[in-house]
Formats: structure tokens, sequence, C-alpha cells
């Protein structure tokens, strides 16, 4: 847009480059890929700062303004005053009209410096550079600073800030910049609206008090109420919402210390890890499922009711049982005090579900491996159940997960009155009524398996996660690992076909090891070139698969010390299938985890549970 | 690596689960038996310097650790002639880091780390910095004083090393601006720093001292100049690890004897030294000393040797030791590390100084700084005609870096320029 410049920092004096005509605006970038910025800067750059140098590259922004808020926006600021020569750098190095035309990119980049600490040095410092920047400002635009519009666009900034607040119950969002698909992301899927406390958002000054304006204008900027993580200054509140989720950039490591703070505190808090991608956000979809779940009880109450309602409407002659039902439920799930796992909503669903003569639930966990599917009657009893590979295609795995279940259950599709769907497809699966996260569905499983659990591990082909119940097997927490596979059954698989072994074979001769190996790499790229030099080296087999089996229990250890699991443990999922692997686990916690024959399925076992 | 030290890593990652005192205390007489070693029998490979540098810096290590009570943590980039002249033993991130590494025992630290909620991507250095207060091998020093320059991981570790170990800290503020105003701003802070160690030491800082100590810096600096001028044209051996030792030389030991007497042995150890006729390397950013393809190309090795790192002459600035604190602000506001420009432009120009044959830009793990610039620099590098090998590794966590990885990338990369060098 004619005159927009973006920026990047909360402590911008977007004020001041207001009253000189620019519209400003929060760079928001949502990219779909990052190559320009991956090749300008480096590929473990963070993927914030990745976007902004692609968006400059592909000529998506013309004005970019600075502040050297961390070394991403430093080394952003380097290369960009290198490779695009701006109008005001390039007016200082004499260059031709020639060398301008292919050389120009950014009509405005400004670095501006930004103190670290908030005394009366520190802001007679930033009063200096508001200085510099004001007489830049003159020289470029060729007008005079106008003090009383400086000062009625501050006044109008914090009452635009302070209507844009969300009100009633809302969730927080801290940390890293997060950007505006995923507050979208979070507001759908939590069905709250998001209070943006993130290192760019939650801009609020003080209001002016009037003398010297630079002097008053830099006093404000430093001191907002919610300093970011560079800041060597304490936060002065909190926003406190009824969770809070704290988003961190992969290569950015300013907010895990926040995250792992706000964790002490006793209102739930998630960890999302994005790299700034649209594609990032079907990871987290799970992650944010799981903790609207765990927040919003009405979450869990709204997939009730469409369970409940899709699971009449497979009768032929039931329109108006379902109407009623859905009225019916409708008043159940949002008449207020009333918790969705509460006895009383069982009681709802049963006294419906007898009826109807509901003899049959099933549940399918359509994982990223395997695909899974458990039928249990009306006493929760499991008369059937079934493994089968995910391959290409979620739905046809679900469908023939499923018709295997029914098969063997000697049952018709007609005598299964509900089904939930859970695991990475489970929004994907046609013939389910309802689909409820994989972590709510573990831990319901894991709890009618194991009734004394209190932490559930689930190492899936996916995803590696921990979940924390607590007496009435109440999810508590849960933490899951980052994007990458390793620790998870995937790294397994990838080891399996470079080891030219079965994971059957793998378990077996894991536990042969006579020799210590130490596979250094968690990552998966990474330990399998050590796992083909390691052969290359004539090592053992099973020591490499020991080596292994370590590694995955170092990764999950890790997981379950971030979430502060305690015993009695439980493992469930694939991986759990792998004794090796068990044993590490058991070694590095120090304590015994029980493994229910049922582990594979526990996450459909959840479901089924849940449709009953 | 020899096994016995593999073997001495092991023992004290177990230890440190039963008795963190205990893995001090063994860890220290391991260093204390190291330098008697390094006393009485040097590796007499090396140029006398070199063997000083080796014994200078692992009593540092063994003092740090003794003494807590005298001891104050700091970046590398913080001038410490205020704490030499108070006779406070300053203790850096890298070094600290370095020696852990060494001595092959970084895993429960990075692992402390990590339980703590310390990103995986955090800088090694300052992940094993910080493991080692997290498993209390580290004692509360006296106090902790740092700069915001040069990285963000100042504004992170000192903080938290702060809170943990509930010790006093100060932090110093650099602006990236360079003008004479950002060094009055600096040197106000530096000055705070004195009255806060002050305080908090209940010694006495003697000003005099304080500006003999800032002369023998800048002697030291111009020593160091002259070190550099031999270095275009004169081979002298050496090893990975001594070039890792002449970053807390050029930083935290300036003001010091051991880094005036370094810097004047190197110098005489110059003389008669026979002409450099093999590859010359630059070496961007920190050094992965343990790292055993590094080792096997570059220690000892007349035909190829590092002969300097980028960050060995970032600070040689002019100093006017009667404005010590001025003098010691100027050497952060006009360091070449800056800025950007200015770091890839001195690395360029010293490059050509020195006939460097290649250069090597080492990524480290977490270091947004060098990873951010690594394209600039190959740009700038290769138009002057010098090849520039951008290396991603760990110079603290082995999980971080592969051996085989980097002796591939490592060895075609000098045997690229030794063909371009032939060429000519």
């Amino acid at each position: 847009m004619e005159n927009t410049l973006y920026y990047v920092c909360k402590y911008t004096p977007v004020e001041l480059l207001e009253s000189y005509g620019y519209r400003l605006e929060r760079l928001d970038p949502d990219l779909d890929t990052m190559e320009c910025g991956e090749s300008l800067a480096h590929p473990n750059f963070c993927g914030y700062g990745k976007s902004v140098l692609q968006m400059v590259e592909k000529g998506q922004i013309d004005r970019l303004f600075l502040v050297n808020c961390c070394d991403v926006c430093r080394r952003i600021y380097d290369i960009l005053s290198v490779n695009n020569l701006p109008v005001n750098i390039l007016s200082d190095n004499n260059l031709s009209d020639d060398v301008l035309s292919v050389k120009k990119k950014l009509d405005f980049l400004y670095l501006m410096d930004l103190p670290h600490k908030n005394g009366l040095l520190e802001q007679k410092q930033l009063q200096k550079e508001l200085l510099k920047l004001n007489k830049f400002l003159q020289e470029k635009t060729s007008g005079d600073f106008d003090q009383g519009k400086a000062r009625d666009l501050w006044r109008e900034g914090i009452s635009k800030v302070r209507e844009g607040r969300p009100t009633g119950d809302y969730v927080v969002l801290t940390g890293a910049h997060g950007n505006a698909s995923l507050k979208d992301q979070i507001e759908r899927v939590t069905d709250l609206l998001v209070w943006d406390d993130t290192c760019n958002g939650n801009r609020e000054l003080r209001s002016g008090n009037g003398g010297d304006f630079f002097a008053d204008y830099s006093d404000a900027l430093l001191s907002q109420k919610s300093p970011c993580m560079r800041m060597q200054f304490k936060r002065q509140e909190e926003p406190k919402g009824v969770g809070t989720i704290c988003h961190t950039i992969k290569f950015c490591d300013y907010y895990s210390l926040q995250y792992r703070d706000l964790n002490s505190r006793q209102d739930p808090v998630l960890k999302i890890e994005t790299d700034c991608t649209s594609q990032s956000q079907g990871q987290i979809e799970t992650r944010l499922e799981a903790f609207a779940e765990l927040i919003n009880p009405q979450i869990l109450r709204k997939a009730s009711v469409a369970k409940f309602v899709a699971g009449i409407d497979h009768g032929p002659s039931c329109t108006n049982t379902m109407s009623l039902a859905k009225s019916e439920s409708r008043e159940i799930s949002y008449g207020a005090g009333i918790d969705p796992g509460s006895s009383s909503t069982n009681a709802v669903a049963l006294a419906k579900s007898e009826s109807r003569e509901i003899g049959y639930v099933a549940g399918i966990d359509s994982g990223s491996s395997s695909t899974n599917a458990v039928i249990l009657d009306k006493n929760k009893n499991i008369v059937a159940y079934s493994v089968l590979a995910t391959g290409a295609g979620v739905e046809r795995s679900g469908q023939r997960a499923f018709e295997a279940c029914l098969k063997s259950a000697g049952l018709r599709k007609k005598d299964i009155n509900k089904i939930i769907s859970t695991g990475y497809g489970r929004n994907n699966l046609q013939l389910s009524d309802s689909s409820i996260t994989e972590i709510s569905c573990h831990a319901k499983g894991a709890r009618f398996l194991y009734p004394q659990a209190r932490t559930v591990i689930d190492i899936g082909g996916q995803d590696s996660k921990v979940i924390i119940l607590d007496a009435e097997g109440n999810v508590v927490n849960f933490v899951m690992n980052d994007k990458c596979a390793a620790g998870t059954g995937r790294f397994l698989e990838n080891m399996s076909k470079a080891l030219e072994l079965s994971l059957e074979e793998m378990s077996a001769l894991g536990l042969e090891w006579k020799k210590p190996v130490t596979i250094s790499s968690t990552c998966t790229v990474f330990a399998e070139s050590e796992v083909v030099s390691l052969i290359a080296n004539n090592t053992e087999l099973p020591d490499i698969i020991n080596g292994l089996n370590q590694s995955v229990a170092s990764k999950t250890g890790s997981l379950v010390r971030a979430a502060n699991g305690r015993p009695p443990y439980i493992m469930t999922g694939g991986v759990s299938k792998n004794i090796g692997v068990v044993k590490a686990l058991e070694k590095e916690l120090g304590e015994k985890i029980f493994v229910p024959e049922e582990a594979q399925i526990c996450g459909a076992l959840g479901a089924a549970l849940f449709a009953l | 690596m020899i096994k016995s030290v593999e073997d001495f890593g092991k023992y004290i990652e177990k230890t440190l689960v039963r008795s963190p005192d205990k893995a001090r205390e063994r860890l220290v007489l391991a260093y204390k038996l190291f330098g008697l070693k390094l006393k009485y029998f040097p590796d007499k490979r090396l140029p006398l310097a070199k063997q000083k540098a080796a014994v200078y810096l692992n009593k540092t290590i063994v003092d740090a650790f003794e003494n807590p009570e005298n001891l104050a943590l700091v970046n590398i980039f913080m001038p410490c002639e205020i704490l030499e002249a108070m006779e406070i033993v300053p203790m850096c991130v890298e070094l600290l880091s370095s020696f852990i590494t060494g001595t092959w025992c970084e895993a429960p630290f990075v692992e402390a780390a990590k339980q703590q909620g310390i990103s995986n991507s955090y800088c090694s250095y300052h992940k094993v910095f910080l493991g080692t207060a997290y498993s209390q091998l580290m004692r509360p020093p006296e106090a902790i004083i740092n700069t915001s320059f040069v990285c963000d991981a100042n504004n992170i570790t000192f903080r938290e090393l702060a809170s943990t170990l509930d010790v006093p800290h100060f932090y110093i503020d650099v602006p990236t601006d360079q003008s004479e105003e950002s060094i009055q701003y600096v040197a106000g802070q530096l000055k705070e720093s004195a009255s806060f160690l002050e305080e908090v030491t209940g010694k006495t800082l003697d000003e005099n001292k304080l500006k003999a100590t800032v002369a023998r810096s800048k002697d030291t600096i111009a020593l160091f100049q002259q070190v550099l001028e031999h270095k275009r044209n004169c081979y002298l051996p050496s090893d990975v690890t001594s070039e890792l030792y002449e970053i807390y030389l050029t930083h935290n030991g300036l003001g010091t004897n051991m880094s005036y007497d370094y810097a004047k042995t190197f110098l005489h150890d110059f003389e008669g030294a026979k002409p450099f006729k093999g590859i010359k390397i630059l070496w961007l950013h920190t050094i992965p000393h343990w790292q055993g393809p590094l080792l096997d190309l570059f220690n000892f090795n007349e035909d190829c040797q590092i002969i300097a790192s980028d960050m060995n002459f970032e600070n040689f600035v002019e100093m006017d030791p009667e404005k010590p604190y001025e003098s010691m602000a100027r050497r952060l506001v006009y360091s070449h590390w800056a800025s950007g420009k200015a770091r890839v432009d001195q690395a360029v120009s010293m490059g050509k100084k020195l006939n460097v044959d290649g250069v090597v830009c080492f990524c480290q793990w977490g270091c947004k700084q060098t990873m951010g610039l690594s394209g600039l620099f190959k740009e700038a590098f290769e138009a002057e005609g010098i090849p520039l090998l951008v290396l991603d590794g760990d110079g603290v966590d082995k999980m971080n870096s592969s051996d085989g990885q980097v002796s591939t990338r490592l060895n075609a990369f000098i045997e690229i320029v030794k063909s371009r060098k032939h060429g000519e």
C-alpha cells in the first residue's frame, strides 16, 4: 500500500513515524516457503527473519523499520543494507543510476538502536536515537516535525490498543511473534479470543506527560508494561487469561525460559513451536485442540453434542429424535457448571443411548504409521480391535480398519451407534461422527487400562507425547516433541531401513547388545549418517540398535521432565512394543513402566470410551 | 581423542549425579595435574608463547573453581581491567565451556540446561555454562558482570545465572552507534560497574592501578598487532587449541601480565622463524578444538594452518590510559564486530593483509551473529578471489556435529584451496 512502512518490534516509535505521513503496519509474514531467506542468511536463522528477507527479496514490501531487538533483526539489516542498498544508504555511496535501478528494492530501511535497560542513562540514550531518527525523517520527507500531531497520534494509539483488547474469557498468546493466521487458528480451535502478548504485541504506551516530546516519548516507549525478553527488566504485569499459549519460533532462544516460568504457575500453559510458515499450523493443530479441551470444557462438550447428534443420524427414521437431541444437547452443552466429563453428562448420553438400545461404539485412531480401531460394548468390554498400516490414504485406511474390526466382532455398521475418531487423520474420516484429540483419547484409554497411572508416555509414528493425569484421570498438562521426528517411531523406522531390519527384528536384536554405543546426534537425518558410519566401522548391530534405543529414551526422558512427569508411568503407542526402548526409558527415568497389552490401541480405545 | 580423557569424562558425568562437590574436586584435581604436566613437560613442538598460554589458561580455570569468593562470571567481550585492578579473577563462558568439552564431559551440562527449558538451538557455549550452574558444579561467584555486546545469549545467560545462583549482577548496555556519545554512555556504565564491584566485594578500586592496567592493555594490543604482521610471512608450529586460548588472551586477559607476556613471547618466537609456504587459513568465529578431523588437519601441519581467528583482532583500537573507562568503552563501541558490515570489511581487509589462501566461516550452533553473516562473508571474500567455506558445527556440544561430515567438507575445501594455489 502507498506509504506503508512495516515494522517488527513493539519499541518502534510508531507515532513519530506516523506523524511524518507513513502508515505503520506490523510485519506479519505468513509464507509457504522462504528459500530466498535461507540463501541470504542461513537455514538455521529463525523463520521470522527468513520470512522478512523473503518478503523484501520478492518485492512484497518496500519500506522496513527495524529495531536492533535481536541478533536476527541486526543481521536482517546487515544483509538488506548490502544487498538492497536502500535510498538512505545509496545516497551515502554515490552509486550510479544503473546500479541504483538494479540494487534498489527498498525505499526505506532504518535500524534504530534500543537500550536493554530502563534507567535515566538509557532513556537519554533512546532520546538521542529518536532525535537522530527525527532528523532522518525530516531529510527524507522534506517535512517538519509536528509535535501536536505526534501527541494526538500517541493518544489515539493508546485508545485503539485498549479498545482492541478482548473482554471476558480470553486466551493469552505470549512468547515470540505469532502471525495473524496463528491467532485465527487459536481463536477457531479454542473458541476464545486471543490477547496478543507476544514480543511485538501488547504495545501500550503510557500517556504523555507533556514537556520535551522526545524525553517524554523515549520514557514512554521504554516503560511499556510488557517488555520483551531481551530487556533486562521485569514485566510489570502478566495478562491473566483462562490459559496461556507460549509461542516459540525455531532458532529463537528467548522464550523457552519464559515458558518454564509460566509453567510453574497454576493456570494451564501450552508451549508451541513453529517456524513461521503456514505449514506449521498443521503441526500444532493437535496441540491446540488438546489445549482447548483442557481450558475450555465446552469444547469437549461440543464434540459430545456433535457425536451424539451424528450418532442418532445413523438411524434411518430419527429425524425428530435428532432435532430433539440437538436442542437437549445444546442445553446440556452450554448449561453452566456442568463438567463434560462428569457423570451427569454421561448419564444423559447413556440414557439416550439406552432409549435407542445402543449396543456398541467404536473409536478409530488414524495415526501417521498405523490406523487402529476398537469396538466396545455398552459395558466397556473390548469386543474387537484392529491395527493396520495407514499407508497413503487416511480415509481408506480408516475404513479398512473399521471394517476389519466389524468383521472380527461379527457386527455390521448399523450396529455401531457412535464412532469417534482421533489421531492425525481424525478430521478427515468421513465415517466418524466426531473427533477428539489423541491427547484426551490416550489419557482416557490409559486411565482405563491402568487406573493408577499419573503419566502417560505415548511414542507414536510422528509424535511423542507425555500426558500428566491427576488422581481423577483428568489431563493436567501435556508436552509433545517438536517438529523434528527424532525420538519418534518414524526415527526408529528410518533407522531400521538403514540397518535393513524389520522393526520386530530390531526390537529383538537390540536386547543382545554388549558394548555401549552413543548415537551422538538426535536429528533423524544426522543419526542416519552416523549409523552408516558405525556400520562402516563394523560395529555390531545390537550395539547400534541399543545406541538408537538410548537416543529415543533420552529424548523421551527430556519430554517427561519438561512435563514434570511422575510415576506410575504407562507407555502406549507402537514404540512401546520395542522392549529395548522401554528398558532404556525405565533406566532413564529410574522407574518401572507399565506397558499394557493393548498399548497400540490405547488412542482408539480412548475414543471409543468417549463415544459411550 | 585419547581414550583416558574420554573415560575421565564419563567418570565425571557419573560422579556429578551423585555428588557435584566430588565431581568438581576431581575435575579440579585433573586440571591441576594437567597444569603440572604443562609446566614441567610442555609440548615442545609448540613455540614458547603457546606453551605459556596453556599454563596460564589452565591456572585461570583452577583459580576460578577453587576461589569462587574471588571470581566474577563475565562474557568474553567484557573488558576486565577493573577486575584485574581489583584482583578478581574473571571467568568467561567460552573458556569454561571449552575446558569442559575438552575434558569430554559436556553432555550432563547440556542435559541440565535442557531440563531447565533452555532451547535446543541455544548457543552450546552458553548452554554448558548454564548447565554447570544448574548442576551445582559451579559454585556461586562473588559477582556477575557482562555486556550486551555482542550476542543475544548475553541477555539470557547472565540474568538466568544471577537468579539461579543468587548472585549480584551488573549489565552493561552497548549501543551500535559508533560515536563519542556512545563511548561516554558505556564509560558511564563501566564507572558504575566499578562502584558495584566495590560494594559487592568490599574491595576498593585503586584508580592508578586501573590506569596502569589499561596501559598494559594498550601495550599488549600493540604487541599483538606486530604479531599479526609476522603471521603474514612466517611459520611457527601451532595447534587449534592455542588459537582458541588466544581469544581469551586478546579479550578478558587484556591488562594482565599473562596476556602481555604471551604477546611479547610470541613476538620473540617469531625471531628466526622460517617463511610460511603452506596454506594459510583465516578462521571466522570460535574453533571446535575437540573435533578430530580439525586437529588432524591443522595441528603442527606446516602445509596447512589456521593463522588467525577474526575474534583475535576485533578490538584493536587506540586507547588512552589516562582515560581508562573511555578506553575500555572504545574497545566495545569501535569494535569491528559492532556491525555486520564492519565485521565483514575488517575480516576481508585482514584476510588480504595476511595474504590468506582460504577462509572458514564457522557457524557455531545457535550463533545467529555469525550464521546471519555467512552469506555476506562468502560474497565479500569471493569477490576478492579468496575461497570461503561455510562450516556448520559446534565448538562444545559433540551431539550437534559429526566428525565425518566436518572431515569431508573441510578436506574437500583444502583440496580446492591447494589446487588453486598451485594453479597460480
